[in-house]
């Protein structure tokens, strides 16, 4: 019910929004999908292959090295990208860093660096030198995406500190009553129920959770944005984090439970104490991979349906697939917020369960 | 498969944004915003409690008031009532002084007018001697001449005799 208030905080916002941002985002797919399927022709002959929507849609939900924003293909049969021009940074074991432009490594080109020639495969960056590993660091659609929302979560939280440094102790203003109730929210609903007097402890890092996913979440439903929240990566490491604070602050209770769990005869241990070791990190996969679904899988449906039109290759069909797609797009509004809310929620209820007093 | 395998830059650059947003809004902002939400609730709590405390204060002073009202109001009735209790007991008391004062005087008039009929009498008495006198000498003076005339004569002096 309360998600349900929150939504409708952000709605009339979003009404607008998403309206735009749907047709921008059924334009850019289409620019796009014919550039990841169509690579540019040797023969110089305009040429479109048939088009394959599950490779269409793999790609975008998937990080890249240079941010598509949408791509041509000229009568030449030559392939126009336009996009931002993201760094590639490698580090090449034993050498160093390699910093290059992402924009050099479109079309399959071979890339000359300081310490080798690299080649993008799949977006799979590797020396042309078998023997030379090399690690990705690249700041990818994905890492730049979630370095969007973090400049936006400063810029949101350093107005909203400001207003209740302004509005102490009054009625919040502006974009601090925006956000007040998701705070007071979560706190009240989601976090003290779980953490009780110890609230204050993990607050910091509970909040920061919720908003990071969020914001990314919100970030990858921006028209030509990424999936970064949708990303296993990105999952990976909010589970790690929760699995870190849980196992770090665990009691003695916690533990006993896990390597003399009560009520248990002695000669079940040696099955009981690898269950339950097995258990410590079944929870933050089920949190990363629960995340890692929702988000990726709303991308693919959403894409499927504008992947239709494609595939019919009839106009209309677009028409009629938007009556599905702006329901299905408001929905994942709702998931993005879902989906932060269940994470915090579920990370809450497992540290709350490593550091509560009473059995 | 490289879908769920998760990549060592985006690994990363994602533990790097979310330590930054952590130190700065987690560390930073949260328990600010915290602090600030709990004094704000602890100061709309206590203004609230103060205005309860006030009403409940406000229903004291009416309750004593009223009280006191009453308090008044039952003085005023017992002096009324003691004022009236002592103003009959001394129209009372003025009555029977003024009884008794009226028996005294009637009882020293009429002791008074004894001693005078008394005084009255024993002047009348003389009076009458003197006079029983004048008459016998007059009745001796007058003896020999007539009868008849002597008879009158008692009889003018009697007459005159009248008191």
């Amino acid at each position: 019910m309360s998600d349900f208030i929150i939504m409708k905080s952000t709605y009339s916002f979003y009404t607008r929004f998403a309206t735009l941002a749907l047709l921008f985002t059924a334009l850019l797919q289409t620019s796009s999908s014919y550039a990841s399927d169509g690579h540019s022709d040797s023969h110089g002959e305009a040429h479109v292959k048939e088009y394959n929507p599950v490779e269409t849609i793999l790609h975008h939900v998937k990080d890249e090295h240079y941010w598509t924003l949408y791509s041509t293909t000229d009568e030449s049969g030559h392939e126009h990208h336009y996009g931002i021009n993201l760094p590639v940074i490698l580090y090449v074991e034993g050498q160093g860093l390699e910093f290059l432009s992402s924009k050099d490594f479109l079309h399959h080109n071979e890339v000359k660096g300081k310490f080798g020639t690299y080649v993008n495969h799949h977006e799979h960056i590797a020396s042309l030198d078998e023997s030379v590993k090399v690690l990705d660091f690249s700041l990818t659609k994905n890492a730049a995406s979630t370095g969007i929302s973090v400049i936006l979560l400063l810029i949101i939280f350093s107005a909203i500190s400001k207003g209740y440094k302004k509005n102490a102790g009054k009625a919040p203003s502006g974009i601090q009553s925006v956000f007040e109730p998701l705070i007071l929210y979560m706190r009240d609903e989601v976090i003290k129920p779980n953490l009780g007097h110890k609230t204050d402890k993990f607050l910091p890092y509970l909040l920061t959770l919720f908003f990071f996913i969020l914001f990314n979440n919100l970030l990858g439903l921006v028209p030509g944005g990424a999936n970064a929240s949708g990303n296993i990566s990105f999952t990976m490491l909010m589970a790690v984090f929760t699995l870190i604070i849980t196992n770090i602050n665990g009691n003695k209770h916690y533990w006993g439970h896990i390597f003399a769990t009560p009520g248990v005869p002695g000669w079940l241990l040696p099955i009981m104490i690898p269950v339950e070791i097995i258990g410590i990190f079944t929870k933050p996969i089920a949190l990363m991979l629960r995340l890692f679904a929702n988000i990726t899988g709303g991308h693919i449906v959403l894409l499927s349906f504008m992947s239709l039109v494609f595939i019919l290759k009839a106009a209309w069909v677009g028409g009629v697939a938007s009556f599905i797609i702006v329901p299905l797009f408001f929905m994942e509004i709702f998931v993005a917020f879902l989906q932060a809310y269940i994470f915090t929620m579920l990370s809450a209820l497992f540290i709350g369960s490593a550091v509560s007093d009473h059995h | 498969m490289d879908i769920i395998t998760p990549g060592v830059g985006l690994l990363f650059w994602n533990t790097l944004f979310f330590l930054v947003v952590f130190l700065i809004i987690g560390k930073k902002i949260v328990p600010a915003i915290s602090k600030s939400l709990k004094d704000r609730e602890e100061s709309i709590d206590s203004a609230l409690k103060s205005a309860e405390q006030a009403k409940a204060d406000i229903a004291q002073l009416k309750a004593d008031n009223e009280k006191m009202k009453e308090a008044a109001r039952a003085e005023r009735e017992e002096i009324i009532n003691e004022a009236k209790t002592k103003a009959d007991a001394m129209v009372a008391e003025a009555a029977e002084s003024a009884k008794a004062e009226s028996k005294r005087i009637i009882d020293e008039a009429r002791a008074s007018i004894e001693a005078e009929k008394r005084d009255a009498l024993s002047e009348i008495k003389g009076v009458v001697a003197e006079l029983s006198l004048d008459i016998a000498e007059k009745v001796v003076r007058k003896q020999l001449s007539d009868d008849a005339a002597q008879q009158e004569l008692v009889k003018e002096l009697v007459a005159e005799a009248k008191i």
